[in-house]
């Protein structure tokens, strides 16, 4: 009973991680990315990073509020981010009423001048593209079929595991190519178990009312709104239609830091700002906590008066939207952002070497397949590759369309996905044109091109920005060129071992399974 | 579990695998459409029994409901025949539809 159990799951993680692996290896590497979506976003647009701040927080909401008052004065709300250790500008944004157009801009706290930063999802593409794959319902869908079935495939591989203690310890990178694939993908597996799990399941969480709307529909009419109006207090008023004079923000800064914590607000919303109905919402921080809720605190901005705040929440409410807040990871400060990213990496990787694994073991049994059997482990293997390395070249060069693309050009944000999704594209052409290893070793080399080449072209392109801003003590396009190095560094070295000592592998590889090579297969990764 | 019984019953199931492309696709059906039936059977049934506030039964019913789907998934590939892949979301459907007929004659 025990034996068929375990093959019934490993046959369970083989093929439904087939099926599963080249899609949930793009959603896990673009989530990886999207941990540092606010750095990256800063980084793309070098506007931003030559925009004067002020230390004092007052001065820069006064800014922003000057500059919308004179910008932007028939807007039916103002929306102001005020600079942050990881978005260190002052942020503003409204809608149009008539024709609903968004319009963002970073305001300079000592002339009070806005500037439009050049159009770019920024980081924010990866974390659209790991949400829903930009494809709306649909992509939402399949990223949660993708999670439903990394959570069966973390179950089965357990199931499977006979020595799950012993494998903390096993690495065996000079053995054959299967056992050491199949040691990295098991020590990425077991020693990440809890992180795989975690991210998995809060994942369908953060989607929970369109996957499975069952007790939504009962309860809210399916309303997902509805449900979150119970939770989340609302204080805003209606316009009265007569206008109004703003009061200064400074005391209702005060008053709201009194309410939500010191030196805690750093967003607010402005609603109906010449009415004399007119309100601003303060949000308190959600960095410091793991659930995502965010305490606030609401002023009619004409009279002063307190309209209401929250600071309290549903206990069932707030647990669940820790879930929401593990996934997203926004909390605990840069170290906690980096263990997610490299948690997220070593994820990535566990998929990527799955898929490798299921190749090599294929490759081995290739004597005795049929001919279409072969084609099929010839087709995977290509797909193998445009999934893992071909994504990673196709991610690079979304870097260098953003600073390469012309600043003015239309439809400039979404251009540069476009070049994304045709660089994707290109690496498919590119590994069916080569053999397998070449195929890998020539796009794993471009990825490391592209990423190595990423802070000269950062130099080149944003004149002395780079300079400029490590003289004002803003580090954040310093740190991604230099991560942005060391990958594509770790990129380099793995084509590398590609190329390099193919006699000892191909000993390893064969050895054990006293088997011939078979005369006329494409070399994979052995 | 000794080698030479490991690889008689690889071979059986081999054996069975290739007989039956039906079963296969059986299975994935009982895990597919019959895990997320039941699933959102056991998630109504849940919001409607448990004596908490509607909005917190919308989140703790439905964070329950992912920790099911899963398992009944698990539960369709290994099962020892596809009969009992089916009874499990078969039988979670059947259990969890007292509070939905209880709910249905009030309505």
């Amino acid at each position: 009973m025990k034996g068929r159990l375990r093959l019934s799951m490993a046959w369970l993680h083989t093929w439904g991680g087939l099926l599963i692996s080249w899609l949930l290896f793009a959603v896990l590497w673009s989530g990886t990315l999207a941990i540092f979506a606010p750095e990256i976003t800063h980084w793309m647009q070098p506007e931003r990073q030559q925009m004067a701040t002020s230390a004092d927080k007052i001065i820069n909401a006064d800014a922003a509020l000057r500059y919308l008052r004179r910008e932007a004065p028939d807007a039916s709300a103002w929306f102001i981010d005020l600079p942050n250790p990881r978005a260190p500008v002052i942020q503003v944004a409204w809608t149009e009423v008539q024709t609903g157009m968004r319009h963002t801009r970073i305001v300079d706290a000592r002339t009070t001048a806005g500037t439009t930063p050049r159009p770019s999802e920024g980081g924010e593409h990866f974390g659209h593209f790991h949400a829903d794959l930009h494809s709306g319902t649909l992509g939402i869908w399949l990223v949660g079929l993708t999670g439903l079935l990394m959570l069966v495939a973390i179950i089965s591989g357990v199931i499977i595991h006979k020595r799950i203690f012993k494998d903390f310890f096993t690495f065996r990178p000079r053995s054959s190519a299967q056992r050491s694939w199949l040691d990295g993908h098991n020590a990425g597996g077991v020693l990440l178990l809890p992180f795989h799990l975690m991210i998995a399941y809060t994942g369908l969480i953060c989607h929970f009312a369109i996957f499975m709307p069952a007790a939504v529909n009962l309860y809210f009419g399916g309303d997902e709104d509805a449900l979150r109006s119970e939770v989340v207090q609302r204080h805003a008023i209606k316009p009265a239609n007569e206008p109004g004079v703003l009061k200064p923000v400074a005391p209702l800064l005060q008053r709201a830091e009194t309410i939500l914590g010191a030196d805690s607000v750093h967003m607010m919303i402005v609603r109906n700002p010449g009415d004399l109905h007119a309100s601003v919402q303060f949000y308190r921080d959600v960095d410091d906590r793991l659930a995502l809720v965010a305490d606030h605190a609401t002023f009619n901005m004409v009279t002063g008066e307190l309209l209401g705040s929250q600071t309290e929440w549903n206990p069932v409410a707030r647990s669940f939207r820790a879930m929401v807040g593990l996934h997203m990871g926004l909390f605990g400060g840069w170290i906690m952002q980096w263990l997610y990213f490299l948690a997220g990496l070593v994820c990535s990787a566990m998929v990527a070497s799955g898929l490798v694994l299921f190749s090599i073991k294929r490759r081995t049994k290739h004597a005795s397949a049929s001919r279409g059997q072969r084609n099929f482990y010839r087709a995977v293997e290509r797909l193998n590759v445009v999934a893992v390395p071909g994504l990673i070249v196709a991610s690079a060069g979304y870097f260098w369309a953003n600073r390469l693309l012309p600043v003015a050009m239309s439809e400039r944000a979404s251009t540069e996905i476009l070049v994304f999704f045709l660089l994707w594209a290109l690496t498919a052409v590119h590994a069916c044109a080569r053999p397998t290893t070449a195929a890998w070793r020539e796009q794993l080399a471009m990825a490391a091109i592209l990423c190595m080449g990423l802070p000269a072209l950062d130099m080149c392109t944003a004149g002395n920005a780079l300079s400029l801003s490590v003289a004002r003590k803003d580090f954040i396009p310093l740190a991604v060129d230099l991560t942005a190095l060391a990958f594509g560094l770790m990129m380099a070295a793995i084509a590398y071992r590609l190329t390099a000592k193919p006699k000892a592998r191909q000993r390893g590889a064969t050895a054990p399974l006293r088997q011939a090579p078979t005369a006329g297969t494409p070399g994979i990764l052995t | 579990m000794p080698i030479q019984a490991e690889t008689r019953t690889r071979k059986a199931v081999k054996h069975n695998a290739k007989s039956s492309l039906l079963d296969i696709l059986s299975r994935s059906l009982a895990a597919g459409a019959g895990g997320y039936v039941a699933s959102y059977a056991f998630t109504g049934a849940l919001a409607l029994a448990l004596p908490l506030q509607p909005l917190e039964l919308a989140y703790l019913a439905t964070a329950l409901s992912f920790v099911l789907y899963p398992v009944l998934v698990i539960w369709a590939f290994a099962a020892a025949t596809p009969v009992r892949a089916w009874a499990g979301p078969l039988l979670v459907t059947a259990l969890s539809s007292p509070p939905w007929l209880w709910h249905g004659t009030l309505a």
